[in-house]
């Protein structure tokens, strides 16, 4: 292995994949935080809002944290291995992170449902006939930006399978890695959105 | 009895032909260009012929942008009536077709070939590469952009009419006949509207433009030849991945605020709805967060193309080369926070705005120390006048003298006041991007002309062309600055309903003035068209280094095959030495050692 | 193939960075979890206090340190070269030159709204 590599790298050790992934999450972030920053300034803005807030449901809030943080572990464990090419612990620990994107995706499925049964709905239509119209903006942020993070569970879970796959026929480890980052882009918008929308209330 | 297939000659000859098939396989790589039109146009990935299909669709829809401001402007200067090849014009139909022409001349051709064009075919060749990091990607960026292209056009034929709510879609306006507003309207009836359309093309357009930015800058940073360190970049270069991660980082609120917009729109939620909560002045904030970075993102890489022509024909080296990189890194930093200036008159906080105003007219530094160091470079050059070279000093010098020095008057909040709704700002406006987009892109197009294409172009018409692009350019718009001065509100479809509102004959004849020299500026671009097509078929054969500039593209063949390079260069020095004094030649190729 | 150190030539599709050679390092990546599950308990602890600010503050500079975590070390941001790190750190400047220039307009403004 080539010795100035590992003590110094430049900008061109870095693989392009992984440069690609690393400038498509800046990208993200500037999104989800065009979006945070939004729902933070209204929420700053309007008393009425934490009324909302507390709404949530924080135990299944909290669940679904520790579920990404620990598939977090899991995907980077897989890179790990991924660095053996043991695509035996790979499949383990992909396998795992899957499973967590469904507990993560079933209890959202729960929490909405919930919300919808209160009358809380994404338009806020119901809300603002029955006179509480500030109010009813909160669920449009609310399931606006659950709602695109969940897409992102989907489409990370489905890559990750993809790239899974790939390394059980034994090619292509070194992908593991790019998709587990933005695996760990998921969590990491998620470690925001979940004080902002269900501790602060 | 001898079994098929498993004697030893017959698993050499098996060997010999799938050696065969596979070196093939390389040779049908290396003359990709034989393959049939769809195959080139449609699915290739080759960068070069990617960037040409930008230029043929950028092209395309710029015809529509032209068209759309002929029609409007035919109404300004001479009535709604009979408009020579299109009839009779509605004050509804006037609002769409002024937005779709800023949207257009913006997002769907100033984008695409700024940076896409100049992106894709420029980056491979000038780093010494053979194609982009992802060239999948690439061809799926482009024809996401095809997509919106086509999108934006379906909006014309919705029920309801194209959008025409000004291309910065400001909320109230955008949003008052569906969603929340008009309890009558449905999911789907407010999906099929021009408004829905619009947004869902600028959006699409966005993500194009996203992937083809991560493309570009992985590219630059990940693919350069041997030697190609970051200062022996040619400038252009750098300026279009300054461009590419300045648009990153800006349009993320934008996406972010589209997304909601979309929302109120189509389910009725009230992200923007100041009786649920919502504030209109938000929407200004996310598209103006991103709007000012988007002026930069046309202009970078517009400038830097004029860097590269200038400096190959002063024939002298770029004039502070590391201080042009500092300050527009600085000038890219500096516009994340001047944003505000667009909306003064929208009611923002006073205070604010007096920070914005002062932020905004910093940023003027690091641009003056850009253009003092063209002008450096200008200084004492051996000059000479070839056509990219007119188009650059053209670009520098109105660019300058006109978009640049109005925008430090506009920048302060005391003077915007009383000019932001009238034609000082159009003419503003116009004098920072036509310079930008069309001198600049027309500068890039005739210096890179001949690489891609193999072809010189006719001088001649080259010189009507120019002539005829900058004088009407110039008498389009100095009338309007003039008029903006008096007090000629921007936003009125028909004077003559509003006898106290500068009717006097000057300003009827200033107004016709600037109509008609607009309807010569598009007639003149007629000349360019048939230049274009005529040299491809028929112009002089151009060789290697036609302008003896010295950065990688002009040391491959013109055009350069699959794969650009044979062998593959090795950078020994930086782009711009040239009339070097231990060199016998006045150019010295970046490959010379 | 694999075994081919990283040296790039300028050439598509021949670029393949060995993945069992790598220059960021592996730390520990199970103390790592368990800092994160810590930060965790210690912002779902503090949701209970009643002074809003000091539980926001405590909220947030959990979630925060919990992000830098992540990104440093489950992503090895880093080992990263430094014009990485700065590209994604102005990314996050972007936000707060948004979130500070629009400050003055939503938040501050008293909201006179219609209320039926």
């Amino acid at each position: 292995m080539d010795k100035k590599s590992l003590t110094k790298p430049t900008i061109k050790d870095i693989p392009q994949g992984r440069l690609g992934m690393w400038l498509l999450i800046a990208g993200e972030f500037v999104i989800f935080g065009g979006l945070m920053v939004a729902y933070l300034l209204y929420r700053i803005r309007y008393e009425e809002w934490a009324e909302m807030a507390s709404h949530t449901n924080v135990v299944l809030g909290a669940t679904n944290t520790f579920v990404l943080l620990t598939s977090s572990y899991f995907v980077v464990k897989a890179h790990q291995a991924a660095q053996h090419k043991d695509s035996k612990k790979i499949t383990i620990y992909i396998s795992l992170t899957i499973l967590c994107a469904l507990i993560f995706l079933i209890v959202k499925i729960t929490e909405y449902s919930q919300k919808l049964h209160h009358g809380f709905t994404f338009s806020g239509k119901e809300l603002a006939a029955s006179g509480k119209a500030i109010e009813s903006s909160y669920w449009g942020f609310y399931f606006l930006m659950t709602g695109l993070h969940a897409t992102h569970v989907i489409v990370g879970a489905i890559v990750l399978f993809i790239v899974m796959q790939g390394t059980r026929k034994g090619k292509n480890f070194h992908r593991i890695e790019v998709a587990g980052l933005y695996w760990h882009m998921v969590d990491l918008i998620w470690i925001f959105l979940f004080p902002l929308l269900y501790i602060a209330n | 009895m001898i079994k098929h297939g498993n004697q030893p000659w017959q698993k050499y000859i098996k060997n010999k032909q799938t050696l065969t098939n596979k070196v093939k396989q390389s040779i049908d790589m290396d003359t990709h260009k034989k393959h049939g039109f769809w195959h080139r146009y449609f699915f290739s990935l080759d960068h070069k012929d990617i960037g040409f299909q930008y230029l043929l669709t950028a092209m395309f829809m710029a015809a529509f942008g032209g068209f759309f401001v002929y029609v409007f402007r035919y109404n300004l200067a001479f009535g709604p009536n009979d408009i020579p090849l299109y009839g009779d014009l509605a004050a509804k139909q006037y609002n769409q077709l002024v937005t779709n022409h800023g949207a257009i001349m913006i997002f769907w051709v100033g984008m695409p070939i700024l940076l896409a064009v100049i992106g894709n075919f420029l980056i491979p060749i000038m780093i010494g590469t053979d194609d982009m990091a992802f060239p999948t990607l690439n061809k799926i960026s482009y024809w996401i952009f095809l997509l919106s292209c086509v999108v934006l056009l379906l909006g014309f034929m919705m029920p309801t009419g194209a959008f025409g709510g000004g291309w910065t879609m400001y909320p109230p306006l955008s949003v008052s006949d569906f969603g929340y507003n008009n309890p009558n309207t449905t999911f789907w009836s407010n999906f099929f509207t021009g408004n829905t359309f619009f947004l869902l093309a600028v959006a699409l357009e966005f993500v194009s433009m996203l992937m083809g930015g991560i493309n570009f800058v992985v590219t630059t940073l990940n693919k350069r030849a041997k030697g190609m360190t970051l200062m022996r970049l040619p400038i252009v270069v750098w300026m279009v991945n300054i461009a590419n991660l300045l648009f990153m980082f800006s349009v993320g609120p934008l996406i972010a605020g589209a997304f909601m917009l979309l929302m109120d729109i189509l389910v009725g939620t009230g992200f923007f709805d100041a009786y649920r909560g919502g504030d209109p002045i938000l929407w200004q904030h996310l598209f103006w967060f991103f709007g000012h970075p988007e002026v930069y993102v046309l202009l970078l890489p517009s400038i830097g193309a004029v860097g590269e022509i200038i400096s190959t024909f002063s024939r002298k080296p770029l004039f502070g080369y590391k201080m042009v990189i500092l300050m527009v890194l600085i000038a890219a930093i500096l516009s994340l926070v001047v944003w505000a200036h667009h909306q003064f008159v929208s009611g923002i906080d006073p205070g604010a705005a007096n920070i914005f105003s002062l932020l905004t007219i910093i940023i003027s530094i690091p641009f003056a120390g850009m253009v003092l160091s063209y002008l450096g470079t200008l200084w004492n050059g051996d000059i000479k006048l070839e056509i990219p070279m007119l188009w650059a000093l053209g670009m520098l010098a109105t660019f300058t003298f006109f978009g640049g020095f109005t925008g430090l008057h506009l920048g302060s909040n005391v003077f915007d006041i009383y000019a932001h709704d009238t034609y000082f700002v159009i003419a503003h406006f116009h004098y920072t991007l036509f310079p930008t987009v069309f001198l600049g892109g027309f500068a890039a197009f005739y210096y890179w002309y001949p690489k891609f294409s193999g072809k010189m172009m006719n001088k001649t018409l080259g010189l009507i062309h120019f002539w005829g692009t900058f004088i009407f350019f110039n008498t389009i718009f100095i009338p309007l600055f003039w008029l903006g001065l008096q007090g000629q509100h921007r936003r009125i479809y028909n004077y003559s309903q509003w006898n106290d509102l500068l009717m006097q004959p000057e300003h009827i004849m200033a107004r016709q003035i600037a109509t008609v020299s607009l309807i010569f500026l598009l007639l003149v671009q007629f000349v360019f068209l048939f230049n274009f097509f005529y040299s491809l078929k028929k112009g002089k054969k151009a060789s290697k280094n036609p302008w003896h500039a010295n950065t990688l593209e002009w040391q491959t063949d013109s055009p350069p095959s699959h794969g650009n390079f044979n062998p593959y260069p090795i950078v020994q020095r930086w782009p711009y030495d040239y009339n070097h004094p231990d060199k016998e030649l006045d150019y010295c190729p970046q490959t010379e050692s | 193939m694999e075994n081919k150190i990283h040296i790039n030539e300028g050439l598509a599709h021949e670029v393949v960075y060995p993945s069992d050679q790598d220059y960021h390092g592996h730390p520990n990546y199970l103390r790592i979890y368990l800092a994160l599950l810590f930060l965790f308990t210690i912002s779902l602890i503090a949701s209970f206090i009643d002074n809003f600010m000091l539980m926001v503050s405590i909220v947030f500079l959990a979630s925060t340190l919990k992000a830098l975590l992540v990104i440093n070390f489950f992503m090895h941001l880093k080992w990263e070269p430094r014009i990485l790190q700065i590209m994604i750190y102005l990314a996050l400047f972007t936000l707060s030159a948004l979130i500070i220039g629009v400050y003055s307009d939503i938040p501050m403004v008293a909201h006179d709204v219609y209320k039926p």
